[in-house]
């Protein structure tokens, strides 16, 4: 598909890549026909139900065996296949700068290149936000080669911005996606649960599949041994010292009711929640997306 | 308490314990930074942990900076003096007073007290130093001090205190420490006095040292548990004289000095016969057990009574020696009208045949030398009562017939030297003469005196009549109780109560008066009152004479014996040191008795005279007096030799700080672990999802 090499989509990724196909159990809105189920009727081979004729309907939709033992008409609708839209929002605040080889937002555009690549092979649309405290950049829902060179290209450029506000962002860009799909959020979610599933009730409401994918790094999670420390807040700049010998169990603690806290909320809303480990291979997380 | 520095130079390393401080003030002024992706956990964290860390924090400094403090101390070298310190450079003068008193001799098994005492004495000791001075007194009945004056031969008292022998002498601490006062008088420096003993109540409970404020006297106590004993305490033949015929009776006091009841086999042993009784003893208590004894001659012999052996032999046995008398000699004394009665008391005795009258004069009466077993007093005015009182206070018992006019106020302080009513001097006994005759009649048919008569065939010991006599009342007497009395109620033989007794008499016995003394019976009445008055009631009877260990015998052989001759073989066949006395040139002493026993004096291999030492009552009781008593002697109180050591030599405390900095290094290392161990690390954030199929 692409000849020219990228940083986020290597070709060793793409071969691992031929295995897999994007497709989640999502029901979507799309122009065109596809493979993924439509809510609107239409013509397929898949039916759905039964329903009286009224007038102006198709004569040919009714089904003559069923008014030949009941005298009554009735028709057979089936359901209408499209294609998808799928949201790619990416988390590029200050704190997605911390870890090395990756660092998160390495890790998280690793994930979201081979992520489009592998939406739009299935012939979907993939549109992708990056952003803050804000949205910094927004590319809209396209299938094309050129679509995904610019998103790549935009994932190489991009870098680690300002505080996240992944709830705030996610309420700006609600009026941005003119169709229901899938929406897939890659973030450190370091901001309110409540406020973050708060923010996702309108796209969930609308119908929206919603996939989270909380990237963390093993330093995080484990609070490693660095004796007396002054932790600098990549995002605030706040400063605070504390032995990690101290204060590792209380901040695994705290980290443990956060991700807690996502993870029951997520239960709750029907959402799909993982951790993304960077010292695992993201290739691991397209097993919770493909088939 | 006074704590001294040796290597005192060293203290400007103290200025090192406020490393910790600055260790720790150091490394958290200058942390590494670490960029963090979102310092708002570990902000939580601390805000949770802090209320645990802090406090552990502060454990921590605390814990390391007296580690540090007690290291640095420990390279001071400090020494510590309970009380007076400066020991280290004041010359000490010691003097331990070391219990040698028979109750030190109670083992609990393994060694006795006096063991004890010796190796605490023989420590306190070997805490002096060369320039100190000392000396040990082993205390007893006498104290006897090892060095006359004080001195520094500390070795020689150690190897004395080595060769200590235990006596059975009883303790007399008083002498003890005046004693110890005395060597320590006019020494230059600390002056201290040890006491090592048992502090058995017994001997110290109520004294009252008065020690110079410059002498410290400290108490070191070797009682360790309980000294259940028990022991025979007395030995009483009753009569104490007895007549060759006569059955004495020989009361034996056992005690029990523990808190359980006892039942102990009493074995009295005269020569080769042994009789047995059991004795039934109450916890704390004592009892009485009586033995009957023929007397078969008028040769003294000697008796023991024993105990099975407990822990404490030495009181397990005691001795005496019966000394029969073959005549019983009453002393009879005349005033005035009385000279008919006496007549009549004299030649009643001469018919008993063993009882023998001898005539005192007035002035025998003051001579304490006057000897003899019932004085007989016949129209005694009652003047001068305190001489009579001398021979009832000897254990002699007197028959008294009163002369007309005595007061009865004379009477009664014959019994007692109390200060009597004023209205019973102006009442006086009068005469009555009685026209008609009057009878006699025996109001205590059941006493002693009167267990002759009851068959019959003595005939009436109240045959008689009477036409004259001392008018008075029971009530006017002193408290006592009718033997006889006449027809009309009055008072004819009065008992007074006491030990011995003294018998009011009231007979006339002149021939114009009474017809008394020429019954038949009178004479046997005569000798039964005078067998009987001899003897005490049981329990109350006279001690036989006794030595002690500790005390000297005396002996005064006779112009005829060469002083030479004489020899005192003590127990087991030891011969005793004699020497003459000074004074008189005939009387022998010997040296102090070591052990109770029997003491023969001999001249050419024949016993001439028999004595015997027992072991001293008050060493019995084995309980010492509690810490609150010995610290009311205005002592200090050890436990041990090693803690007067301590406390007069100081105590090295650098290798308790030693210790201690390796307590607080470990529990400072501890309190670092312990959270660590406190909370497992929660690792539930290291993998997990949800969704709609887990949902």
């Amino acid at each position: 598909m692409t000849h020219r090499r990228f940083q986020y989509l290597r070709p060793e990724d793409i071969r691992r890549l031929a295995g897999f196909e994007f497709a989640p159990k999502a029901v979507v809105d799309g122009y065109f026909a596809g493979r993924h189920v439509s809510r609107s009727r239409g013509s397929s081979v898949e039916f759905r139900d039964y329903r009286q004729y009224v007038p102006g309907d198709d004569l040919a939709l009714v089904d003559w065996r069923v008014y030949g033992r009941t005298d009554r008409f009735y028709l057979r609708t089936y359901d209408h296949e499209t294609s998808m839209d799928c949201h790619l929002f990416l988390d590029s605040s200050a704190s997605m700068g911390f870890g090395k080889d990756p660092t998160k937002l390495e890790y998280a555009s690793f994930f979201t290149a081979c992520l489009a690549y592998l939406v739009m092979r299935g012939g979907d649309r993939v549109s992708l936000q990056i952003f803050d405290k804000k949205i910094r950049t927004f590319i809209p829902p396209g299938s094309t080669g050129t679509h995904l060179n610019g998103l790549l290209n935009l994932l190489e450029r991009n870098q680690p911005g300002d505080r996240t506000s992944l709830a705030e962002s996610l309420r700006t860009s609600f009026p941005l996606l003119k169709r229901r799909g899938i929406l897939i959020v890659v973030s450190d979610f370091f901001d309110d649960p409540v406020a973050i599933f708060a923010a996702l009730g309108p796209y969930l409401h609308r119908g929206f599949k919603v996939f989270l994918f909380h990237v963390l790094s093993p330093t995080e999670l484990e609070l490693e041994d660095k004796g007396l420390v002054a932790f600098r807040d990549m995002e605030t700049g706040q400063r605070v010292t504390a032995h990690t010998d101290d204060v590792r169990a209380g901040y695994l603690d705290a980290m443990g009711r956060h991700i807690d806290a996502l993870r029951d909320l997520a239960t709750r809303r029907q959402v799909d929640y993982t951790i993304a480990r960077t010292d695992t291979h993201f290739h691991r997380l397209f097993e919770r997306l493909a088939r | 308490m006074t704590v001294l520095f040796l290597n005192a130079m060293l203290w400007p390393l103290a200025v090192l314990v406020v490393l910790p401080l600055i260790i720790h003030l150091f490394a958290r002024a200058r942390p590494p930074l670490l960029d963090f992706s979102s310092i708002e956990f570990i902000q939580r964290a601390i805000r949770f942990t802090q209320r645990v860390r802090k406090p552990k924090d502060w454990l921590l400094l605390i814990l390391r900076t007296a580690a540090v403090a007690a290291m640095i101390l420990l390279f001071l070298r400090p020494v510590m003096f309970s009380h007076g310190g400066g020991g280290l450079f004041e010359r000490r003068n010691v003097v331990v007073i070391l219990d040698a008193s028979a109750s030190m001799g109670w083992s609990d098994g393994s060694q006795t007290r006096f063991a004890v005492a010796c190796a605490e004495a023989s420590e306190i000791l070997a805490g002096l130093s060369s320039r100190d001075a000392a000396d040990v007194i082993l205390a007893g009945v006498v104290p006897r001090a090892v060095f006359p004056a004080i001195g520094g031969n500390i070795g020689y008292l150690q190897g004395e205190i080595r060769r200590a022998r235990l006596t059975a002498e009883a303790l007399d601490p008083e002498a003890a420490l005046r004693l110890a006062l005395r060597l320590l008088n006019g020494q230059e420096g600390l002056k201290e006095i040890c006491v090592v003993s048992d502090f058995q109540a017994s001997n110290w409970r109520g004294i009252k040292p008065r020690l110079p404020p410059d002498v410290g006297l400290t108490c070191v106590n070797t009682v360790r548990g309980e000294a259940p004993n028990t022991a025979i305490l007395r030995v009483e033949i009753d009569p104490a004289r007895p007549l060759p015929g006569e059955e004495a009776t020989i009361l034996c006091d056992v005690g029990n000095f523990s808190g359980t009841p006892q039942r102990r086999p009493v074995v009295l042993a005269v020569d080769s016969a042994r009789t047995s009784r059991e004795a039934v003893i109450p916890a704390w208590g004592r009892t009485t057990v009586l033995f009957k004894q023929r007397i078969i001659s008028a040769s003294p012999f000697t008796i023991s009574l024993s105990l099975p052996e407990d822990g404490f032999p030495g009181d397990d046995r005691r001795w005496a020696v019966v000394e029969p008398t073959d005549v019983l000699r009453v002393g009879i004394v005349a005033f005035g009208k009385g000279e008919f009665t006496a007549a009549v008391w004299a030649r009643g005795c001469r018919a008993l045949g063993w009882a023998r009258p001898e005539t005192l004069t007035a002035d025998a009466l003051a001579n304490p030398e006057t000897r003899c077993d019932v004085l007989m007093l016949s129209g005694w005015d009652g003047s001068e009562p305190a001489r009579v009182r001398g021979f009832l206070e000897r254990g002699i018992p007197v028959v008294w017939s009163p002369d007309t006019g005595v007061s009865l106020s004379q009477m009664r302080s014959v019994l007692t030297n109390a200060v009597l009513p004023a209205g019973d001097a102006v009442s006086k006994t009068v005469w009555e003469d009685k026209p008609e005759s009057i009878r006699l009649k025996v109001t205590s048919p059941d006493h002693p005196i009167f267990r002759a008569f009851a068959g019959g065939e003595f005939g009436d010991p109240a045959r008689g009549r009477v036409r004259g006599r001392l008018a008075v009342t029971a009530s006017q007497l002193p408290s006592g109780e009718p033997l006889m009395a006449y027809a009309d109620g009055v008072p004819a033989l009065w008992l007074c109560k006491g030990n011995p007794p003294l018998v009011l008499w009231n007979i006339p016995l002149d021939k114009t008066l009474s017809s008394v003394q020429n019954q038949g019976e009178f004479v046997p009445f005569l000798g039964e009152l005078l067998l009987e008055v001899r003897r005490g009631s049981p329990g109350a009877g006279r001690s036989v004479y006794e030595r002690v260990p500790g005390q000297s015998l005396t002996w005064r052989p006779g112009l005829e014996v060469r002083a030479d001759d004489v020899r005192l073989k003590g127990v087991d066949g030891v011969e005793v040191p004699l020497r003459l006395l000074g004074t008189d040139g005939g009387t022998l002493m010997s040296e102090r008795l070591e052990r109770p026993g029997v003491y023969d004096w001999m001249i050419g291999g024949h016993a001439i005279n028999r004595e015997v030492a027992n072991f001293p009552v008050a060493e019995s009781d084995l309980r010492p007096m509690s810490v609150a008593e010995i610290k009311g002697l205005g002592a200090m109180t050890a436990s041990s030799g090693r803690d007067v050591r301590e406390w007069q030599a100081g105590i090295a405390l650098w290798a308790r700080l030693l210790w201690i900095a390796l307590v607080l290094l470990l529990c400072e290392g501890a309190v670092a672990a312990f959270d660590s161990y406190k909370r497992p690390v929660k690792a539930r954030a290291d993998s997990g999802t949800t969704g709609r199929g887990a949902a």
